[in-house]
């Protein structure tokens, strides 16, 4: 697609919304009924004693209503009855129909576990999702995540234990608010690092929709406890520059396909310089450029690599890094596979 | 089932965002008809059983204003077109109105043209498109390659 074609299909919507006439007035047939509120700018107590406000509000009712301890707190948020249980259903909460939906998931990349090297790094991955109709995609993403039977693609894995489960989401704009499961708490199992990375891949995962959204977590729709093997306190707003320096220099944040035209993320790494190779099914390298990160050596910005999808084959790779000033040997390298179906998204069932 | 409730009702939502979904239709399905189509789509949202329920009630307005321009039908732009051609001055909407443009827009259907005023106009990335208008990325990069194919002669 030519630089021209975009600039005057921009032109063509923009005579369009010219055209545009004033919004009409609220009619008054319309049923008024309370909305969902939509939260200002996070301010990380404020937040965080709000969602604990709102999962007061929510878990009390219930409770009064006979729940008692085997209330599903899923219920409380999105009517998210989780499949694998059935305390959902004690509670007489009415499942809506399923709602497939495209979603973004982020597995971990173990040290030389690609079959072409790589570092400890987050790496999207685009798949099928799914949700109650008008859940929120996050809820949908994240029940994908947590799978238990998840397969994640090739150099890939995820370092959350099975066990741990999402039981509901309230998407409240800037802030999101994930309800887990008691093992959330246990952490990866593999010590610090781990548990960071865990946390990373559930905030990235959940704010796939709005990368500016805050996280809030619960357990079960109360505060939670001290979260993994360090005890880290999680009565904060977590974003997705909380933990930046945790993982890699390198983060890429959009899936790559085989009709991908553009690959995003952020660096913080030496003169600004990030480099790509796009590599075919056979590992051979067709195409070995750099690009520049927004931002320079010593601050993390934004990246973009536009791509021709005529090199991405099915089966391949792409690989983000950048080249160390010491010996020019690429550091922090991103190995993001390509997936063989035609609409770009991965099958993660065995 | 229990209710998230907070401080926003219907009215106060609309006022957020009625300008935006306004803009979205008139993309859709042009100016004549943009503030119906908002209109009805916000009356079918608001309604709906499942309306007290939604989370993202930003998205789902999107989505139904783009099932609605779906309902309206593509007919009705061209429609429009015929009569605005042979209108009197005085029959013509208070805004000005781009022949040219709706004539090109008028070649795509209505989920290209959704494609084409999120990617252009709101500049979305693929995946924000494909969930706004609630298909998969691929079904958005083909309504996007269909719609620079129809254009290209005009465009080009």
């Amino acid at each position: 697609m030519s630089d021209e074609m975009d600039r005057k299909m921009r032109e063509l919507m923009g005579r369009m919304v010219d055209m545009a006439p004033e919004a009409p007035p609220f009619p008054e047939e319309m049923v008024t009924v309370v909305a969902a509120p939509r939260r200002q700018a996070p301010r990380p107590a404020l937040v965080f004693a709000g969602a604990a406000l709102v999962v007061l509000a929510i878990a009390l009712p219930l409770l009064l209503l006979g729940g008692g301890t085997g209330v599903d707190p899923a219920a409380s948020t999105v009517p998210v009855p989780i499949p694998s249980t059935t305390a959902s259903e004690d509670t007489g909460t009415t499942t809506l129909p399923e709602e497939a939906m495209p979603v973004t998931v982020y597995f971990f990349q173990a040290p030389g576990n690609s079959p072409t090297g790589g570092d400890p790094a987050l790496v999207p991955v685009a798949t099928s999702g799914a949700a109650p109709a008008g859940a929120p995609e996050a809820l949908a993403a994240l029940r994908t995540l947590l799978g238990p039977l998840v397969v994640p693609p090739p150099g890939l894995e995820t370092i959350i234990p099975d066990d741990v489960a999402v039981l509901g989401v309230v998407d409240g704009g800037d802030t999101i608010t994930v309800d887990m499961n008691q093992a959330f708490l246990a952490g990866s199992g593999t010590g610090l690092l781990g548990d960071i990375t865990m946390l990373n891949q559930l905030i990235y995962t959940a704010t796939q929709g709005n990368p500016e959204a805050g996280v809030v977590f619960t357990v079960e729709g109360q505060a939670p406890g001290p979260y993994g093997s360090e005890g880290i306190l999680l009565d904060t707003v977590f974003a997705r520059d909380y933990y930046l320096d945790s993982v890699n220099s390198v983060i890429v944040t959009t899936p790559v396909g085989p009709e991908s035209t553009e690959i995003s993320g952020v660096a913080n790494v030496f003169e600004a310089n990030v480099a790509y190779e796009i590599r075919d099914a056979a590992g051979e390298v067709v195409e070995s450029h750099f690009t520049m990160v927004a931002c320079g050596s010593g601050c993390w910005g934004s990246f973009t690599i536009e791509v021709d999808p005529a090199l991405l084959e099915p089966g391949g790779e792409v690989r983000v890094f950048w080249n160390s000033p010491e010996d020019g040997e690429p550091s922090d390298v991103v190995t993001i596979p390509i997936p063989e179906s035609e609409d770009g998204l991965w099958d993660l069932t065995p | 089932m229990i209710t998230v409730t907070g401080v926003m009702n219907n009215e106060e939502l609309y006022r957020l965002h009625a300008t935006e979904l306004t803009r979205y239709a008139t993309g859709l399905v042009g100016p004549f008809d943009a503030t119906d189509v908002v209109t009805d789509a916000c009356i079918k949202a608001f309604e709906s059983r499942n309306w007290h329920e939604v989370s993202n009630r930003r998205a789902y307005l999107y989505k139904t204003v783009l099932s609605v321009a779906n309902d309206h039908h593509r007919r009705s732009m061209a429609r429009r077109l015929r009569e605005i051609k042979t209108a009197t001055p005085e029959s013509v909407p208070a805004q000005e109105i781009d022949v040219d443009v709706l004539e090109a827009v008028n070649r795509l259907s209505v989920q290209q043209r959704a494609a084409v005023y999120l990617t252009y106009w709101e500049d979305l990335t693929p995946d924000h498109v494909a969930e706004r208008m609630g298909v998969s990325v691929g079904s958005v990069k083909r309504h996007l390659a269909r719609a620079r194919k129809r254009l290209g002669e005009l465009l080009t």
